[in-house]
């Protein structure tokens, strides 16, 4: 019954890593498809929370704001690569 | 390894933060009077009083600033000071005697008191060019043109009844602008142009579709390159794909302006909360003073002065009076982008044959 | 000649000078210094010169750093990097001298030396600083207490009025319910996990302070369902006094007409009061709010940005609000939940609200709240509406069919 949520958190990278640059994934898209998944197991949304804080604590995801929030894979967004690009300069 | 972070403690404990009068009286307020415009007694159950300097802010304001209120506090107000919801200051002092030294050496360093009962109370505000990425105007600036005008309207309870001003520099209204006295908005009227330097460099073309409310970008190609293009009848100005991608700039300094609205409240006294309602639809920015703006808010000022009765606001006086009426006397044009075309707009549509002629 | 004309003329004039303000942090930094370049240049050329960065934040956290950049770094290095961040400020905007020292010894050390007291929303807001300093103002107000507030798609940083601290209007403990909310919900607030951003803000009496009602996608303003309380000897003063005309002051403002005076003697008929707090604004020392207090709890309100701007509408027309406050986390709870479930990035509760229709919208939040065991109960309310509905499009949840006899 008990799932082991760094599985989960294992899952969720995934799901967020496929996408990438492609689309993006709110915190709650990711938590519905895990509840889903592992909806015989019992898992709540509280466990995906637990889960995404073991992703983002370890900087694997970070949280972005780009017109609402997601999460993503680090990186370098367009506004700090532009000012990255002029300080080379 | 990193050290041990602290997170979560969430807001500190306003009991360590209150005046002790205020701790000790928390809950058992009988009744408060305006001394004078500016400062306010509040008088509890038992007797004691709790003196309140509120003083004029630019919300803007310098650690070095803040400091000198500190060091008032601490001279003469055992240490506590607050800010109001307006954004002015308040020291707050038990003893009586020490109101006139706190307004003494407020005024030596350029602070006026007021913005209580019937004043035009601080302008609500939003961060313009000091800080916004989608501001179509400045906040602060266009603030101090309109309060160095209407400035002894703060100091002293001439007008009928409270004024309450806000200015948000666009629509997506950082500050409550749709439901004041007055206020100034911030409009962009143009959509965003691309630029197609380095785009597919600089922003994601997916992320940057997506962005957008209303799903008014759409891909194109360009010399054989991905790009994108605005459907520009879908565009509402919020600036969104310019957050996702710095090449879709909203800024136009031949189309941005400001607009002018009147009669919103917030507050139940009286008449029900209200939005504020188109008066003028286009105003060019014009820096440092925005004349054409400060104009338009001391018209309405003027006529409010002579029309309102007693306790009325802006908008109940309108009301009262009139569309009409308020129209011809503060000679703004009515124009088609005065009647409302978007949801809903038929709820405002005159129905009726009451008409004032 | 000054290299910032435009700027310097915002020294003059009475009202206290936001560019002294920038004039006196420039004294220490040169980000501050810079700040008054690129606004000149704002000026000079009626358009901003900032850029949104989306990604910068402290570890851990999704929310209370807001990334700005300016548009031409090489002629304004100073605010190359311009990011906000934002402090969770105490209920009630109250300081002592020494808490807020904290926050301007840091703010100082690591930053631009501007602020905002306060955000739009709530939080004590630190004007300008780079990536790098980050982190490290985050460690050092968390080791003096404090904590970052709300930014994105999440619960934003509740405020409130002054309340029981210093109004005798409060009905309800506005300092304590924000405080509470706050901290209950911290992962909420620091996490973003929302369709969209949600606000809350705490009134405590329908005068409404803290705009809430214009303001807070959660409105709770402060109410009482008994008498108003009339110190008749009061009233005598306020006659005697001759400082306000009550019958043309007072009585004749009433919107429902409900007080009757004589020119002595004050009487109201409460049943057909509205409380919209004007007799008690004007003779504050004769009138008070009852004993049964409460709040009414409002529910939408939001700017322009999608769906078009709305103020706050009756959801739960009175509630008894007692610490720990666990009837009203369980109600913000169901909120959540249904619009959690199906509502779309970037639509606010209000719009969503709207978009499933209020009346489908309370059942569904009802429904929750009894499979939670709540004592709230959720059930449509002629208090919700200004009317009962004038269209007749009505949806019915289920119809009879022919039985046959067979």
């Amino acid at each position: 019954m008990a799932v082991d949520l760094n599985q989960v958190a294992e899952d969720m990278f995934k799901m967020v890593e496929e996408v990438h640059g492609v689309k993006k994934y709110k915190p709650g898209d990711v938590f519905k498809a895990m509840v889903k998944k592992y909806k015989d197991e019992g898992l709540t949304k509280k466990d995906c929370k637990a889960a995404m804080r073991i992703l983002i604590d370890s900087e694997r995801l970070v949280y972005t704001y780009f017109n609402g929030s997601w999460v993503e894979l680090p990186g370098v967004e367009g506004a700090a690569k532009a000012a990255e690009e002029a300080a080379k300069k | 390894m990193a050290e041990e972070r602290i997170t979560d403690q969430g807001a500190k404990d306003y009991k360590e933060m209150l005046h002790p009068v205020m701790l000790k009286n928390y809950g058992q307020w009988k009744y408060h009077e305006i001394l004078k415009p500016g400062v306010l007694v509040h008088v509890a159950e038992s007797g004691d009083k709790i003196y309140s300097v509120r003083v004029a802010s630019p919300r803007l304001l310098s650690t070095k600033s803040i400091r000198f209120f500190m060091s008032i506090a601490d001279k003469y107000g055992e240490g506590y000071l607050r800010f109001t919801t307006r954004n002015n200051v308040e020291i707050l002092t038990d003893k009586e005697e020490n109101v006139e030294s706190i307004i003494k050496d407020l005024a030596d360093d350029g602070w006026p008191i007021g913005g209580t009962g019937r004043t035009a109370s601080n302008v609500v505000h939003t961060q313009g060019w000091v800080h916004c990425h989608t501001s179509a105007t400045d906040a602060s600036g266009v603030v101090k043109a309109i309060m160095d005008e209407v400035f002894d309207d703060f100091v002293a309870e001439n007008l009928p009844g409270k004024l309450k001003m806000a200015l948000a520099c666009c629509l997506n209204m950082c500050g409550a602008v749709h439901a004041s006295d007055i206020s100034v908005l911030g409009i962009h009227r143009r959509p965003p142009t691309v630029d197609y330097n380095m785009l597919g460099q600089i922003c994601e073309i997916p992320t940057t579709i997506a962005s957008c409310p209303t799903g008014a970008i759409r891909q194109d190609i360009v010399d054989g390159v991905k790009a994108m293009k605005i459907v520009e009848d879908q565009c509402m100005y919020c600036g969104a794909c310019y957050t996702a991608c710095p090449n879709m700039p909203l800024a136009d300094p031949l189309n941005d302006g400001c607009s002018i609205w009147v009669g919103g409240k917030i507050a139940n006294a009286r008449t029900k909360p209200a939005f504020t309602k188109l008066v003028v639809p286009y105003l060019p920015n014009n820096p440092p003073r925005w004349p054409e703006v400060v104009d338009a808010v001391k018209k309405i000022i003027q006529v409010y002065k002579d029309n309102a009765k007693k306790w009325e606001r802006v908008g109940e006086m309108i009301e009262r009076i009139g569309w009409a009426k308020f129209f011809k006397l503060t000679g703004f044009e009515f124009t088609k982008y005065h009647i409302d075309d978007y949801k809903l707009a038929t709820k405002s549509y005159n129905t009726s044959a009451h008409l004032r002629f | 000649m000054s290299d910032t004309p435009m700027i310097d003329e915002l020294e003059k004039g009475p009202w206290p000078s936001f560019v002294r303000e920038i004039r006196r942090a420039g004294e220490q930094s040169a980000t501050a210094r810079d700040l008054i370049n690129i606004l000149e240049l704002s000026y000079k050329d009626k358009k901003t010169h900032w850029k949104h960065g989306g990604v910068v934040g402290v570890r851990g956290y999704g929310a209370g750093v807001i990334g700005r950049y300016v548009d031409m770094p090489e002629q304004f290095p100073g605010v190359a990097h311009f990011h906000t961040v934002r402090v969770n400020q105490t209920s009630g905007f109250v300081y002592s001298t020494k808490g807020l020292g904290e926050i301007m010894d840091i703010w100082d050390k690591r930053g631009s030396g501007m602020t905002n007291l306060h955000g739009s929303t709530g939080d004590m807001v630190l004007l300008g600083t780079n990536s790098d300093e980050l982190d490290p103002i985050f460690t050092d107000i968390s080791q003096k207490g404090w904590d970052l507030g709300g930014s994105g798609s999440d619960l934003r940083t509740p405020s409130c009025c002054i309340g029981p601290a210093r109004c005798e209007y409060a009905t309800i403990d506005t300092l304590a319910i924000t405080r509470e909310l706050t901290n209950y919900y911290q992962d909420e607030l620091h996490r973003p996990a929302f369709p969209y951003k949600f606000k809350i803000k705490v009134a405590g009496c329908p005068n409404d302070c803290v705009a809430s009602v214009a303001r807070a996608d959660l409105s709770i303003i402060g109410t009482w369902k008994d008498d108003i309380k009339i110190d008749q000897a009061e009233v005598d003063n306020y006659v005697a006094g001759g400082g306000i005309d009550i019958m043309k002051e007072v009585v004749m403002l009433c919107p429902t007409q409900c007080i009757d005076f004589d020119g002595k003697k004050m009487e109201i008929d409460n049943s057909n009061c509205v409380r919209c707090m004007h007799c008690i604004n004007k003779m504050t020392k004769a009138l008070s709010v009852g004993d049964e207090k409460g709040a009414t709890i409002l529910l939408g309100a939001k700017a322009p940005i999608v769906e078009g701007a709305m103020l706050a509408s009756v959801i739960v027309p009175f509630m008894e609000l007692e610490e720990p406050f666990d009837n009203l986390k369980e109600l913000i709870e169901a909120f959540w939940e249904v619009w959690d479930e199906d509502g779309k990035n970037k639509e606010r509760i209000g719009e969503f609200m709207e978009r499933m229709g209020k009346g489908e919208f309370v059942e569904e939040v009802g429904r929750i709240l009894e499979e939670n065991d709540s004592e709230v109960k959720l059930v449509s309310d002629v208090d919700m509406v200004f009317h009962p509905r004038e269209n007749p499009y009505i949806f019915y949840d289920e119809y009879l069919e022919e039985v046959s006899d067979e």
